[in-house]
């Protein structure tokens, strides 16, 4: 286990996806049937999303927020298959969303 | 054909009118349509513009590269062919004249280090780059040769008509062009729509992280022994990915900061509830890591999927007048110790801009005249992705993630420890630390397969 020092300079996801240069164009470009998920025992997006745009709450309710998005679309791929397919995606309006300048 | 195409802006049809040549170009029918900017697109729009076709190159970010990210290396060797001494124009960040391989535990760290200076920096193999300015450069190239590009459109659909491909479809406008070269990447979308894949499955891609970590220059040089534009890669499995088979974590060297991530099996991270995020940050914080990044700080967070297997025959990836390429034919090599992606990409590129254009000298674009896009495949691209295919059960086997990369780890421990008199023989500190963890016959049978696929 790492020590106190080696603890230090832990980053949250929302500190990392706040340096991103982002245009928020709008949130339906993913949906989610969170009714759905209720019944999904395993919720894969819940571990392969970097940007944590799928959290539970309190309540273990999965909950979504489509700002910070990364773009990848591993989140619909793995909902399909391994999870209970409740995840509706498609990148973000043309021009929209996140820019990497260091990809 | 823009009449229709409102989502083109008017910006856009008003820059595509000042870099064409004839103004009134782009109000006809299009050759061949391009979906995605990236190295495979940009590739075969230059070609295929040079080969004097009409090309259009759609790309959905605001600049080509922006959306795109990956470890860092591009091997230089279809850049060369194509545009020779690539190295006076490209943005290149540095050259690879140092490699390392590593096996981290999570206080150890073993490396395999090979640095060469057998050849000029400017002919090492491979070199470091920054997407969002090496795709707008090549982007740049196909432009100067003609090919009108234009950025912030998303592809939406391909626009069939009588089951005949006639083009894409964009914010519901569509554009027609005689044939789609489909570079848009590994989600690929366009590709099973036009029915070249069938459903992208979760064990035929993996997730990238990356973190890139501001130093300055000479911190860079100093800390990786580089100097000038030298510059050094490095592959890590064990303990960065989790210790998950198939997954593991790079570092490379920009100019003045660093990029370093993981990259993982999503059906990995959901069996075992491991999030993605938090590899990333394990290692950066990992003991070897701190101290090697010390005083820097993360400037930037990115992601993206990468594609694991070419998933159909590849005789498939071209259907009528659909070629697809790069990413989206799933064309990626991941042996463990190297990935490699951009540099298929481009000679998936090239060998559909040669069917292209050859097709169209000979008038027509039917699924004969395109299929010499396999053949120019064959030639090089396919032979090198079926050696990675037939190596990469080696990297499903979870002993060498887990249990190996800990036997290495405690082995060396042991052979540099000098605590008194008494020091055992290498082979003595081999079969104590291999005592009741690993088979003898299992690791030689490992050692062998591995071998003998790889």
């Amino acid at each position: 286990m790492p020590g106190a020092a080696e603890r230090e300079g832990r980053l949250s996801v929302e500190d990392r996806t706040g340096l991103d240069s982002y245009e928020f164009g709008g949130a339906d470009f993913i949906r989610v049937d969170t009714a759905v998920c209720a019944g999904c025992d395993t919720r894969p997006c819940l571990y392969v999303c970097p940007a944590k745009v799928y959290k539970e709450d309190g309540a273990r309710n999965l909950v979504y927020n489509p700002e910070g998005c990364m773009e990848l679309g591993a989140c619909v791929i793995v909902c399909r298959h391994i999870g209970k397919g409740a995840i509706t995606w498609s990148y973000p309006d043309g021009g929209k969303g996140i820019s990497y300048h260091y990809g | 054909m823009f009449h229709r195409g409102a989502r083109l802006s008017r910006e856009s049809v008003f820059r595509a009118s000042a870099i064409t040549t004839d103004g009134l170009t782009f109000l006809e029918k299009f050759d061949v349509i391009v979906v995605g900017a990236g190295p495979a697109g940009s590739t075969a729009a230059y070609l295929m513009a040079r080969g004097g076709l009409k090309v259009l190159l759609l790309e959905r970010g605001k600049s080509p590269g922006e959306k795109n990210i990956f470890g860092g290396r591009i091997y230089s060797h279809v850049l060369k062919r194509i545009f020779g001494n690539f190295g006076d124009e490209a943005p290149v960040e540095r050259y690879v004249v140092r490699e390392s391989l590593g096996l981290m535990t999570d206080s150890d760290c073993t490396l395999l280090d090979f640095s060469s200076r057998r050849r000029g920096t400017r002919d090492a193999s491979s070199f470091i780059a920054r997407r969002s300015r090496f795709d707008k450069w090549l982007s740049e190239r196909a432009e100067a040769e003609g090919a009108l590009l234009v950025t912030g459109t998303r592809v939406d659909d391909l626009y069939i008509e009588n089951g005949e491909i006639r083009g894409i479809i964009s914010a519901g406008e569509s554009i027609d062009a005689d044939c789609v070269v489909d570079a848009e990447g590994v989600s690929a979308t366009l590709a099973r729509r036009g029915g070249l894949r069938s459903d992208v499955l979760p064990g035929q891609v993996k997730v990238g992280v990356k973190e890139t970590v501001k130093l300055s220059r000479e911190q860079v040089n100093d800390r990786f022994s580089l100097e000038d534009d030298e510059g050094a890669a490095s592959v890590f499995i064990g303990y960065p990915a989790g210790y998950l088979e198939a997954s593991g974590a790079f570092i490379y060297t920009n100019s003045d900061s660093v990029s370093i991530g993981v990259v993982a099996d999503p059906v990995k991270l959901s069996a075992s509830r491991i999030e993605v995020q938090r590899l990333v940050e394990d290692f950066r914080l990992h003991p070897f890591m701190r101290r090697l990044l010390r005083g820097g700080s993360v400037i930037e967070y990115s992601a993206h999927m990468i594609p694991n297997s070419v998933p159909v025959a590849p005789e498939n990836l071209v259907r009528g007048n659909f070629i697809a390429a790069g990413d989206a034919a799933g064309l990626f090599i991941n042996h463990g110790f190297t990935y490699r992606g951009v540099d298929l990409a481009m000679a998936s590129g090239e060998a559909a801009a040669k069917a292209v254009v050859a097709a169209h000298s000979s008038g027509g674009y039917s699924r004969e005249q395109l299929a010499s896009y396999h053949s120019h495949l064959a030639e090089a691209v396919l032979p090198e992705l079926e050696r990675a295919e037939r190596g990469a059960d080696v990297l499903h086997n979870p002993r060498i993630f887990s249990d190996y990369t800990h036997l290495i780890s405690d082995f060396m421990s042991d052979l540099f420890s000098i605590d008194g008199f008494g020091h055992g023989s290498v082979s003595s500190i081999l079969s104590e630390n291999m005592k009741g963890k690993v088979s003898r016959i299992r690791m030689l049978r490992d050692m062998l397969s591995a071998y003998r696929k790889m």
